[in-house]
């Protein structure tokens, strides 16, 4: 490997972890290519589809990933002889078979707006921000993109082929994208032997620790464990780049707990992503009766260690027992536990339920089960209920609404359904990257619970599966007072509701159902048959 | 705090000048639903029998002869009850329905009431428009308040309801002897300043809502356009008397007509509500409503003074405005202050700054745009979840950046609700004289734009996105 790439990697690690900072060679040295649901790489086939002629706008928040994008693109085109021309200010029109703007927003509006106006144009490649898209300078042009956008972004696959490609980066989440690359990467590897060489150390802790990392499926478990507690939303490129120079070359081991190993700095690092992910799995809850005191004493051998996890096994160079300061004690103590986990992570004996918070991220648990849509909608219904016994247990979705208009302290005193949705007319979605780009197809980070229109053509009413979401439906709703802290979401649901009613089917839609709540005692429901008259209907 | 019928006496004493809207006798009585009803009577007319047919089915009484016309199968007291309680939560959630009065929440221009608890605001807000814009609200409004179209449930068991209940109208219990014609009870004068600025709203509002007048969407316009309309006369309740008291403070301006916020000014807190009372946004979301209320007292106040001919004899004076009881009380009041002998000052005895300020803390702390409806803390003008989302509904673009609403509060109904272009160093300066000079005020501006935007994307009334540019999302 070239001394000067592997230098290059270090200051990068060191410094700015934009992708403007990267020389060509690095970014290609650590390009994590994106992968297609089917297993095809992001920026082949987009140089493809403009190779057949199809415009591609990629947009995405600043350190997402659009630049690196980019430049994969017009390396291959370029490597497949096709000419490019990029635009910048000064740029003077020439032939060209692609087009590329990197920032629309460095470019003056009139100059993108001669060029994109013009009847017979090569296609072009532009990467913005969502916000430069809708700039009122640019009117109408990028109107259809940026609805295909939102429709991405809301769960919605547009396939218009006549339309300009959208690539959503926002949505791709770079941990699960792009992480297990990063964490395995030779050069990265080599940059941090560089960095500790330099420091005059030639064998330690850090690099004994990185080496656990090298197999590319230990770098996918660790990637799994973090990707399981962020949760959705979006974590940038130069997010991550912050977490993985701190995991890298972070800590230091000077003192008597080294806090240079990434296994600690995961936890107990200096990025933001290091502290949610602390929040999360709350690694100080690690809970290990039968081996804390083998670890206390330094007792490996009752650890009863495979060949491969004790080649893995770092030593602290000290032991919790050996040590006189109680703060040390402890902090060596956690240390050992935290190495030991991760190492029967890694190697497969345990799962990271291990740790005590994993059951709280539902995200993925929402989104890795065929009836996960049954339970969400159950969570909505027991919120309006307050409460649900199993054998009244409906799969479907209720549609509460209150009818209240003035602000009081005390409410209504009952609530009207606007229908109900049964399951199969439910689904939950993730958000997507790909409009208009064939069977191409990448799901989003984050996640949308919707109804399925009856018109094909009307996107599904969909709302977000936030986290505010999920405290307020986990908290309750109150029956008696209004609280105000769930106003927010409610107002969502409501509009979520209202959607549905519009356009999805519902079930028994002469049926008007109301719950009606009379001081503390649970609600009651009453419901009643539209036909001739109103007939009252037993609610079992 | 002047006395029920000495401001009621006092309403009827100003009426016909430029003052619209003014408290009546009952300023907390108002509610939403009453306004909403009296605002449409006013337009359409009342709906004679059907709404009291339904009146008289929500009080479960086993003897109603309606009962079997509409409900099929058994009846028992059960049955009844779980009627009532339906019909309750549907019409009258809000739960202004009482056995001799009533005011629901208008799912059908069948269900309108004659109430008379609106104290009148609805009337008034009607009498603020021209004829021609009475004509175009009126035809939007029964588009809007026809049921018969919508395919929800709600919309249907309404309609239900009213057939089955208006073929045996002859046999309702409560009779509702008002059925006035369209129009006939509302005098229609110019238009007045503040007139302009509600009609514009309303009916940009309306317009919005007539395309979803056939989807479920009508029922949630329907508690929209109730917020609003209470909104509105809450401002109402200041806003041309303010205009008033600018117009005569700058004279010199001769005949140029002031802007909504030359007139109002008022800073909104925009964080959640209510706030911390030491919290700069409040001081001066506070002191700004204060120095409102304060102009607009001036401003009824002048109109008053106007009226007064200290050489009059206080009886010719009243009787030549107000009759009967009002006259009586009136006259007394102004011989117990001696108002006449120097009008200006006497007149607060007649009706204080106070009176005003909780006049309209009382009917816009209904709709969540000013409080806090409990403490002793100063109230300032706020947004409630649900009130600002009916805001966002008539004033916001869809898909326009925030700021773009923003400026339509500040332009059209004279509300500071972040920074906007149309601020100028004048506005600035008279907020800095209210909340002293360790108020930075463009920097609290700033700090409630920002509030503003992270609310908007919170609630879903707005999108952000990844370079922070934030458009309006309307549902």
């Amino acid at each position: 490997m070239k001394e000067k790439l592997i230098s290059e990697a270090l200051s990068f690690l060191k410094g700015a972890k934009l992708s403007e900072a990267m020389s060509r060679e690095l970014q290609n040295a650590l390009y994590a290519p994106v992968l297609l649901e089917n297993g095809e790489m992001l920026h082949v086939v987009l140089a493809e589809k403009l190779q057949e002629g199809r415009d591609v706008i990629v947009t995405g928040t600043a350190g997402g990933g659009k630049t690196m994008l980019v430049d994969q693109i017009v390396a291959l085109l370029k490597n497949n002889n096709r000419t490019v021309l990029e635009i910048e200010n000064s740029s003077e029109y020439t032939e060209s078979n692609v087009v590329v703007i990197r920032d629309l927003t460095a470019i003056e509006t009139q100059l993108c707006i001669n060029f994109i106006d013009k009847k017979r144009r090569p296609p072009f490649l532009i990467a913005a921000n969502e916000g430069a898209l809708m700039s009122e300078d640019f009117g109408e042009f990028f109107f259809n993109s940026i609805k295909d956008l939102h429709s991405l972004q809301s769960g919605n696959i547009p396939k218009d082929e006549q339309s300009a490609i959208v690539v959503d980066m926002a949505a791709i989440d770079p941990v699960q994208h792009a992480l297990p690359t990063f964490l395995s990467s030779e050069l990265l590897h080599a940059a941090v032997n560089e960095f500790e060489n330099n420091a005059g150390r030639s064998d330690s802790i850090r690099t004994h620790a990185l080496s656990q990392l090298k197999d590319p499926k230990h770098a996918k478990i660790i990637s799994s464990l973090i990707r399981e507690s962020l949760g959705p939303g979006e974590i940038t490129f130069s997010k991550l780049w912050d977490f993985i120079s701190d995991i890298f070359i972070g800590g230091t081991e000077d003192s008597a707990v080294p806090t240079s190993p990434w296994f600690w700095r995961i936890f107990y690092g200096e990025s933001k992503i290091s502290t949610r992910i602390s929040e999360v799995l709350k690694p100080d809850f690690l809970s290990l009766p039968n081996i804390s005191l083998f670890l206390y004493k330094g007792d490996f051998q009752n650890l009863k260690f495979d060949k491969e996890q004790g080649a893995m096994w770092v030593s602290p160079g000290s032991f919790p027992q050996n040590e006189d300061s109680s703060d040390n004690k402890n902090q060596l103590m956690k240390w050992m536990k935290v190495q030991f986990v991760i190492i029967q992570l890694l190697t497969n004996v345990i799962n990271q339920s291990v740790f005590v918070g994993s059951r709280v991220s539902r995200y993925s648990s929402l989104m890795g089960r065929s009836d996960s849509h049954i339970d969400l909608a159950y969570s909505f219904n027991k919120y309006f209920r307050n409460v649900l016994t199993q054998g009244a247990k409906y799969t479907g979705l209720e549609l509460w609404v209150d009818l209240m208009v003035e602000r009081r302290q005390d409410r209504s005193h009952g609530i009207v359904s606007l229908g109900r949705v049964p399951a199969t007319g439910l689904q939950i979605v993730p958000s997507r990257v790909l409009a208009n780009c064939g069977d191409a197809d990448l799901l989003g980070s984050r996640v949308f619970f919707q109804a399925k229109s009856i018109d094909a053509s009307t996107p599904n009413p969909s709302i977000e599966v936030s986290s505010a979401l999920l405290r307020v439906l986990s908290s309750g709703k109150t029956l008696k007072k209004f609280n105000r802290s769930n106003d927010d979401v409610e107002l969502s649901i409501n509009n979520f509701f209202f959607s549905i009613a519009n356009s999805a089917a519902l079930e028994r839609s002469d049926v008007l159902s109301v719950l009606h709540i009379r001081g503390n005692e649970l609600p009651t429901e009453i419901s009643w048959k539209i036909d001739n008259k109103f007939k009252r209907e037993v609610v079992s | 705090m002047a006395q029920s019928k000495i401001a009621s006496a006092l309403r009827k004493y100003l009426k016909g000048s430029e003052l619209r809207i003014l408290p009546g006798g009952n300023p907390s009585r108002p509610a939403p639903a009453h306004i909403m009803n009296k605002f449409c009577k006013s337009l359409i007319g009342n709906s004679g029998k059907s709404s009291s047919a339904i009146h008289s089915l929500m009080y479960a009484d086993l003897s109603n002869s309606n009962l079997p016309k509409v409900i099929d199968g058994a009846i028992n007291a059960d049955v009844v009850q779980d009627f009532s309680n339906t019909l309750h939560s549907i019409f009258n959630a809000d739960r202004r329905s009482f056995p001799s009065m009533y005011s629901y929440l208008l799912l059908s221009k069948d269900l309108i009431s004659s109430d008379p608890s609106d104290d009148n605001y609805g009337q008034a807000l009607v009498e603020l428009f021209t004829k021609e814009q009475i004509d175009s609200i009126q035809v939007s409004l029964i588009e809007i308040l026809d049921e018969s179209k919508s395919p929800d449930v709600i919309s249907k068991f309404t309609s239900s309801l009213l057939k089955l209940t208006t073929i045996s109208k002859d046999d309702t219990s409560v009779d509702d002897p008002v059925n006035d014609p369209i129009n006939d009870s509302v005098e229609i004068a110019n238009a007045s300043a503040f007139g302009d600025v509600a009609y514009e709203i309303i009916s940009h509002g309306l317009e919005r809502m007539k395309v979803n007048r056939d989807d479920s969407t009508r029922v949630k316009n329907v508690q929209r356009l109730s917020t609003m309309l209470s909104g509105l006369v809450s401002l109402g309740l200041i806003y041309d008397a303010a205009r008033i008291h600018e117009s005569i403070k700058n004279a010199p301006r001769g005949e140029m007509e002031f802007l909504p916020h030359e007139i109002l000014g008022i800073v909104c807190f925009t964080g959640v509500p209510p706030g911390a009372p030491r919290d700069v946004r409040i001081k001066l979301a506070t002191a700004s409503f204060s120095n409102a209320i304060e102009r607009a007292h001036k401003g009824i106040s002048h109109v008053f003074v106007s009226y007064s001919d200290p050489t009059s004899d206080v009886s010719e004076l009243v009787t030549k405005r107000v009759g009967g009881e009002d006259a009586r009380n009136l006259i007394q009041a102004f011989n117990d202050f001696d108002v006449l002998s120097n009008p200006e000052i006497n007149f607060k005895k007649l009706f204080s700054e106070s009176d005003l300020k909780r006049a309209v803390k009382a009917l816009a702390g209904k709709v969540g745009f000013a409080g806090p409806i409990k403490g002793k803390s100063a109230t300032r003008m706020f947004m409630e979840t649900s009130f600002l989302e009916t805001l966002v509904y008539f004033l916001g673009e869809n898909n326009k950046p925030y700021s773009v609403f923003v400026d339509n509060c500040y332009t059209k109904l004279g509300l500071i609700l972040g920074s906007t272009q149309f601020i100028d160093d004048a506005q600035v300066a008279r907020l800095k004289s209210l909340v002293g000079r360790n108020n930075d005020v463009k920097k609290t501006i700033a700090y409630l734009d920002e509030l503003l935007r992270k609310r908007l994307v919170e609630t879903g009334l707005a999108q952000e996105f990844s370079d922070g540019h934030t458009v309006i999302r309307i549902v």
